[in-house]
């Protein structure tokens, strides 16, 4: 591994998307306190790719990070199996609330389309 | 290399290639030729050969086309199994380079259009008495999957098995290696990790994953078609890959072809009503 290179996440949840993931890890918290948030793609949708966002058990292969939670002291793990994993990396997640919001939005940063629905998203 | 030919005749001469070769001499075509080897018991390389099934008089069964300097060790092997059988080795011509060799075959005999041809890429290579074809990487060329017994057979076998065991699991080693790679860096270069999936393709070029993650990269550098390329491999290895087809109908839409990018849709769609249907 090139040590000159900089660890990063494989995904970048904005604060609005942390926040709103947060509240909801906290409710499943009470009933599964072994599930973290999992990323996982699927082919499909209208710009290629589907996203499908979940609290699952988490698997060994799978690929961990923790976001800080805003004003909190607290982290939100996050797992991506290694299929999504190379879909997923450089993918920013946004949670678009509001009266017309979408919910979670999977934005990427180096694509010219992107999804109008919010289901999906392209990876290139 | 210099080539010579040694004629195999008499009633029982396939039967006895057969039974001493790594090849599918029985399954042989007239006018067809194919690469057999001559193993010891311990599964080292006795011969090489490119056999020759002519349409000739009828007691010349086979031709086999061997390296000069190997012709003599060769015969000396097989002429050790030949007991009851009614087989006659004999050296028609020795030292031919690969142009004379071909007027040879044709002086003796008219009809092996296919042979001769395949003759162009004749390639039989150079190996010790220590040698193994696993060693020389020439189990595909030399050994057919549904090959029978055969001297050196269950040796080579338990060898393949295991060799292909030890691959795949070195193959999966760099492609998860390239993964990581490319998913924990913030890197724009991917030669490292392209060079580590070729090594993955090159130990197991059945590496569903290599292909994919290759595919992605191309798509990222968008050299679209290298990116098709390696979906397309993904595809033929596996046909209900939903991902491939994705990726597929995006990349040819990327090259402006609507046409094919809806039809790689359509079966995107079709994959996945097909998945669903399993569960």
């Amino acid at each position: 591994m090139s040590t000159s290179e900089q660890t990063s996440s494989i995904v970048n949840l904005t604060e609005s998307a942390i926040k709103q993931a947060f509240r909801l890890y906290k409710k499943e918290q009470a009933n599964n306190s072994t599930h973290a948030l999992r990323f996982a793609v699927k082919g499909g949708g209208c710009s290629g790719l589907s996203y499908d966002l979940k609290f699952d058990e988490v698997q060994e292969k799978d690929y961990k990070q923790f976001a800080q939670v805003p004003d909190e002291e607290e982290m939100l793990p996050v797992i991506i199996d290694p299929k999504s994993a190379i879909y997923l990396k450089g993918m920013e997640v946004h949670f678009d609330d509001g009266l017309m919001g979408k919910g979670f939005v999977f934005r990427n940063p180096n694509a010219n389309n992107t999804c109008g629905c919010g289901e999906s998203f392209s990876a290139f | 290399m210099s080539y010579s030919i040694i004629k195999v005749s008499g009633s029982d001469a396939e039967r006895f290639l057969h039974s001493q070769s790594s090849a599918n001499i029985k399954s042989l075509p007239l006018n067809n030729a194919l690469y057999a080897a001559f193993l010891g018991p311990k599964a080292e390389i006795k011969g090489l050969s490119f056999v020759i099934k002519p349409n000739l008089e009828k007691n010349t069964q086979f031709l086999l086309i061997t390296d000069s300097t190997k012709e003599a060790s060769l015969k000396q092997h097989l002429e050790k199994f030949i007991i009851f059988d009614d087989v006659q080795l004999e050296t028609l011509t020795e030292n031919l380079d690969l142009n004379s060799l071909e007027d040879s075959l044709k002086k003796t005999f008219s009809e092996t259009e296919g042979s001769l041809e395949s003759l162009k890429n004749l390639l039989l290579e150079d190996f010790s008495e220590t040698d193994s074809l696993i060693k020389l990487d020439l189990v595909e060329k030399y050994f057919p999957k549904d090959k029978g017994c055969f001297p050196g057979q269950e040796v080579l076998s338990k060898f393949v098995n295991i060799g292909l065991k030890k691959r795949k699991e070195r193959s999966l080693k760099y492609s998860d290696e390239a993964r990581d790679l490319f998913t924990r860096l913030d890197i724009q270069d991917y030669s490292e990790i392209k060079e580590l999936l070729e090594k993955a393709i090159k130990e197991n070029p059945k590496n569903e994953d290599a292909y994919e993650l290759l595919g992605v990269i191309f798509a990222r550098e968008n050299n679209f078609q290298s990116a098709i390329e390696a979906m397309k491999k993904l595809e033929e290895l596996n046909p209900d890959s939903i991902m491939a087809k994705s990726n597929l109908s995006i990349f040819y839409m990327k090259l402006g072809d609507k046409e094919t990018a809806e039809d790689y849709k359509a079966k995107a769609t079709v994959a996945q009503f097909n998945e669903a249907l399993k569960k």
